[in-house]
């Protein structure tokens, strides 16, 4: 059910069939839910009425970047918000009972990494937990300061105006924003109250998870976009 | 160098030569055949006292039971793989489909539902062919309301009052009044006929 003003948002930028995909992944979560709120964040140039045929807000000024999704989250107009990356797929009518798995003690809900599927998990500095490509969280103004630092800090880890110690950390981390969230959760004050969904793998079914991580239907199926074949398709 | 013999089991089901590993005392393991001879081998007699047939038997037995086990779970890992390509596949041709201008641009909801949810590349195909034919149905529609001669309705004024003419029968009403709708033919239109 749908409480207050919560809501998804989904993030289009860098590459056009990432918004070839953000569509389609709001139509199948409209599919299932047609009451949910959607709001997709893209590029101005890339904004066309079509859009508002899926999503019921369209929020332009992405910048052409990588990780956009990072600029958007903070800009959430929802109490509580799931972001869902652009290459997810919602198949099924239990995604209506997402706000419900809110817990009162969590500012963010999210589903475990895979050592198995994650290529780079262990570090000697520590190790990746959290999968960042679907998660719930509220609209606090510590949780919302926190998605603000992700970005920021993010962008100058990608300029390396950030350096850390290598031997903890390697460089090998320097592109994951799931890096960025990890030293903020555990090296920063910023650090919000982190839980995990219930059977979180029905909630981010990564597509080489083991069938035998669930014993139900999926609920959200996580793709991979083959960008090259995309975009050797000749339409961007 | 003082060794131990581990993991002796049967190579085949004559039962007449046993495979295991030499673990010496320096930590190095080497693996190793040991075949009963007609002067008796040491070995062998070495894993008979040990072990004994029944021993070796149920050690057989553990062995094939794992590598059955490793050999099931690899299967199942190929087949989760291919399974997980074509799942792949299947959504990229999904998106393929929609980046088309005509599906992309398309109001008919159910159809590119069908698309979305379809499980088979084939039944991709089938219904981004029925979503493309009616659109192509409907821009050929439009394309033949656009030659059709247009028809505008307008409010013109009309000063003088006709009067009816003469004609046997039932007299029909007044068809103008001071202020009519009149319907008036686009001629522009029509050259395109």
């Amino acid at each position: 059910m749908i409480k207050d003003n919560n809501g998804f948002i989904i993030v289009a930028s860098r590459r056009k069939p990432f918004l070839t995909s953000a569509k389609f992944c709001g139509e199948s979560l409209k599919d299932y839910w047609p009451e949910s709120n959607v709001t997709l964040f893209t590029q101005d140039e890339w904004i066309t009425d079509d859009l508002y045929d899926v999503f019921d807000n369209v929020v332009g000024g992405a910048p052409d970047h990588q990780r956009a999704k990072l600029w958007a989250l903070s800009k959430t107009p929802y109490n509580l918000t799931v972001y869902l990356d652009a290459d997810m797929e919602v198949a099924s009518p239990e995604i209506n009972t997402i706000f419900d798995q809110m817990t009162d003690t969590a500012d963010i809900m999210i589903t475990r990494i895979r050592e198995y599927s994650g290529v780079l998990v262990h570090f000697p500095g520590g190790k990746l937990e959290d999968h960042c490509g679907m998660f719930m969280y509220n609209n606090k103004p510590h949780t919302i300061e926190f998605m603000k630092q992700w970005w920021e800090l993010y962008q100058k880890q990608k300029t390396k105006e950030w350096k850390w110690d290598t031997k903890l950390y390697p460089e090998t981390l320097r592109p994951w924003d799931q890096w960025t969230y990890w030293w903020l959760m555990n090296k920063t004050d910023y650090a919000i109250k982190r839980e995990y969904f219930k059977e979180d793998a029905r909630w981010n079914f990564v597509n080489n998870y083991r069938h035998n991580e669930v014993d139900k239907e999926v609920i959200i199926h996580h793709h991979t976009i083959n960008l090259k074949e995309l975009l050797e398709n000749g339409k961007n | 160098m003082k060794r131990e013999i581990l993991d002796p089991h049967w190579s085949n089901n004559k039962k007449n030569q046993i495979l295991c590993k030499f673990k010496f005392e320096d930590g190095s393991v080497m693996n190793a055949s040991i075949m009963d001879t007609a002067d008796g081998n040491p070995d062998w007699t070495e894993v008979m006292s040990k072990y004994g047939v029944k021993g070796v038997d149920k050690i057989t037995n553990q062995i094939i039971q794992n590598r059955k086990k490793r050999r099931d779970v690899e299967l199942q890992r190929q087949k989760e793989k291919n399974e997980r390509r074509k799942n792949e596949e299947l959504f990229n041709l999904k998106l393929k489909a929609f980046e088309m201008e005509e599906v992309r641009q398309s109001c008919e909801t159910k159809l590119k539902s069908k698309i979305r949810r379809s499980q088979s590349e084939f039944e991709v195909q089938a219904w981004t062919s029925v979503l493309l034919l009616k659109e192509y149905d409907k821009s050929i529609m439009e394309s033949e309301n656009e030659t059709k001669p247009k028809i505008i309705t307008e409010e013109v004024a009309v000063t003088e009052e006709k009067p009816a003419p003469k004609k046997r029968g039932r007299p029909k009403k007044a068809t103008t009044k001071k202020t009519n709708k009149v319907t008036l033919v686009d001629t522009v239109n029509n050259d395109k006929r």
